[in-house]
C-alpha cells in the first residue's frame, strides 16, 4: 500500500472536517454589520420599507450562496450594493420589486424630517411623498448612483468602482439625476421653499 | 481677458460637494455671481442631497429587523452544507457541532481503523461497529479475485456477504474494486461499502470504507441504515475519484481479467 497516498487521502479528510466547523463566520458577521447601510440603500431604491427589506434579504441570500465569488480583500459593501442593484435590474423583468409603493410609508412618515406641529408634519409627509414620487420617475441607474453618493456618502470614485463604470460617467449621470430630482420634487419652473412646495402638491 | 470658466453640471456638482481646490472654488464663485442659470443649478444640486438624506437616511439609524439577521445566521447553502457523510459520522459520534479536535480524533480513528482492520473503533457504538469491519483477509481477497461484479460471495465466519459492484484501475495501475458489505440472506441494505485494491496475487486490501447513511441517533442497530450510492455522496465521491484513474471496466473486460488471473493479455 502506498502510505503517502493514504496520508494524502486522510489529510484531505481532516481539511474537509475542519472546514465544516461551526465557529464564527466572519463573512456572515460582516454582512450583519452592513445591514443598516444595505437597508438604507435598498430603501433609497424602492422608497418602500417592506420592499427594501425583501430586497436586502434576497441580496444576502444571493451573497451567501455565491460567497466563493467574493474576492477577499475587496470591499464587501460595494459587492453587496452591486448585488442589490443587479437584483433590481433583474426585477424589472419580474414583478417582485417593481412599482414601488408611492403611498406614505407608515413607519418612516415624517421621521427623517423635523416636524414640530401638525402642519409641519403634513408638510413633511408631502415632501416625503414628493421625493418618493420623483425617485420613481428616475431610472434605476440614476437611483443607484444617487443612493451611493448622496445617501451612502461614497465618493464619485468609489461609486464608479462599485458600478464598474468610469468616474466621468458617474459624475455626468449624478449631476443630471440630482438636478432632475430636485426639479421634480419642487416643480419644474422655479425653486420654492418646502412650505410652498407642500402647498403646491397638497 | 479671463478664460471661460467651466460651469457644466458636473463642475458645479463638484463645487457643491466640496471636491474642488480652493482656487477652483473661488473661480466658480466669481463666475456664478453673473450667471443666474448656474446659480439655480447649484441650488438644485445642493438641495438634492439634503432631500435625499432627509427622506432616506432613517433605516441606517434604526434597529435592524431580527428576521434579516437571523436569515443571515441561519442561511444554509448546498455548497456550504457539510457533506452528508460527515453528518452521518457526526450523528454516529453524537457530535452536535464540529470542532477541530473532533476532526483530529476522527482522522486518527480512521487511520487506526484502517490499520486494525476496522473502519472505526466504534467505541461509542459497538453494535454498529460489529457490522462495519474493514474487509480484508484471505477469504475476502479470494472472493474479490474470483467474483464478477453483481455477484455476492460469503464471508462465512462473519455471516456477511460481499458484492463487488465495479472494477477500475488506480493511478498506480492496480486494479481496484468497489464493493458492498451486507448481512447474509437478510435482504437488508448494505452495512458499508468500500474500495479494495489488488496489491499482489490474491491479496486485496481495502483502501476506503464508508458507512452508509446512519439512522437517527436513537437507533440502536444497523438494520435501519439506508444505503446511499457512492455517487450521491460528495465526500465519498471525492475519495473514490481520487483512487479511480480509469472509468469502471465493462463486465466483459472484468470477466476476462478474472479468467486470466488479473493480467491483461492483449
Amino acid at each position: 500500500m502506498d502510505a503517502d497516498e493514504i496520508m494524502l487521502t486522510y489529510s484531505k479528510l481532516v481539511i474537509l472536517i475542519t472546514l465544516n466547523t461551526n465557529e464564527t463566520d466572519p463573512f456572515r458577521q460582516q454582512l450583519i454589520d452592513l445591514l443598516p447601510r444595505l437597508r438604507r440603500f435598498a430603501y433609497t431604491l424602492t422608497s418602500n420599507q417592506f420592499d427594501a427589506d425583501d430586497l436586502v434579504q434576497a441580496a444576502c441570500e444571493r451573497a451567501l450562496s455565491r460567497r466563493k465569488q467574493f474576492t477577499v480583500g475587496t470591499r464587501l459593501d460595494s459587492w453587496m450594493f452591486r448585488i442589490i442593484h443587479t437584483l433590481r435590474i433583474d426585477a424589472t423583468r419580474s414583478a417582485r420589486f417593481r412599482n414601488p409603493h408611492l403611498s406614505f410609508n407608515e413607519k418612516y412618515d415624517g421621521k427623517g424630517v423635523t416636524a414640530h406641529d401638525d402642519s409641519k408634519m403634513v408638510e413633511a409627509k408631502i415632501l416625503l411623498d414628493n421625493v418618493h414620487r420623483a425617485m420613481g420617475q428616475l431610472s434605476e441607474n440614476d437611483r443607484t448612483i444617487l443612493a451611493l453618493v448622496c445617501v451612502d456618502g461614497m465618493s464619485y470614485k468609489e461609486a464608479a468602482e462599485t458600478l464598474d463604470i468610469p468616474v466621468g460617467t458617474v459624475m455626468s449621470r449624478l449631476a443630471r439625476a440630482r438636478i432632475k430630482l430636485t426639479k421634480l420634487v419642487y416643480g419644474k419652473e422655479t425653486m420654492r421653499t418646502d412650505r410652498e412646495s407642500g402647498e403646491n402638491h397638497g | 481677458m479671463r478664460t471661460m470658466v467651466d460651469l457644466s453640471d458636473e463642475k458645479l456638482m463638484a463645487y457643491v460637494d466640496g471636491k474642488l481646490t480652493e482656487d477652483e472654488s473661488k473661480e466658480i464663485r466669481e463666475a456664478l455671481s453673473a450667471n443666474t442659470d448656474a446659480q439655480e443649478r447649484v441650488e438644485l444640486l445642493r438641495k438634492s442631497t439634503i432631500l435625499l438624506q432627509e427622506v432616506y437616511d432613517t433605516p441606517a439609524h434604526e434597529e435592524v429587523p431580527q428576521h434579516l439577521i437571523e436569515g443571515i445566521i441561519n442561511y444554509k447553502d448546498e455548497a456550504d452544507a457539510r457533506p452528508a457523510i460527515l453528518n452521518r459520522i457526526a450523528s454516529w459520534f453524537q457530535i452536535q457541532a464540529w470542532q477541530p479536535v473532533h476532526a483530529l480524533a476522527i482522522a486518527m480513528i480512521f487511520m487506526v481503523g484502517i490499520g486494525a482492520g476496522w473502519f472505526v473503533a466504534g467505541l461509542s457504538r459497538p453494535k454498529l461497529a460489529t457490522y462495519t469491519p474493514i474487509m480484508q483477509g484471505r477469504e475476502f481477497s479470494r472472493g474479490l479475485e474470483l467474483t464478477p461484479s453483481g455477484v455476492s460471495f460469503a464471508l462465512g465466519g462473519q455471516k456477511i456477504q460481499i458484492t463487488p459492484v465495479a472494477t477500475f484501475k488506480d493511478r498506480q495501475g492496480r486494479y481496484c474494486r468497489q464493493y458492498e458489505v451486507s448481512r447474509q440472506n437478510s435482504g437488508d441494505k448494505p452495512l458499508s461499502y468500500g474500495i479494495a485494491c489488488r496489491m499482489a496475487e490474491e491479496q486485496w486490501l481495502t483502501r476506503v470504507s464508508v458507512l452508509p447513511e446512519s439512522s437517527e441517533q436513537s437507533s440502536s442497530t444497523a438494520t435501519k441504515n439506508s444505503y446511499t450510492p457512492a455517487a450521491e455522496d460528495e465526500f465519498a465521491a471525492t475519495i473514490f475519484s481520487d483512487l479511480m484513474a480509469t472509468p469502471p471496466l465493462g463486465i466483459e473486460q472484468e470477466q476476462e481479467l478474472i479468467r486470466h488471473g488479473w493480467s491483461m493479455r492483449k
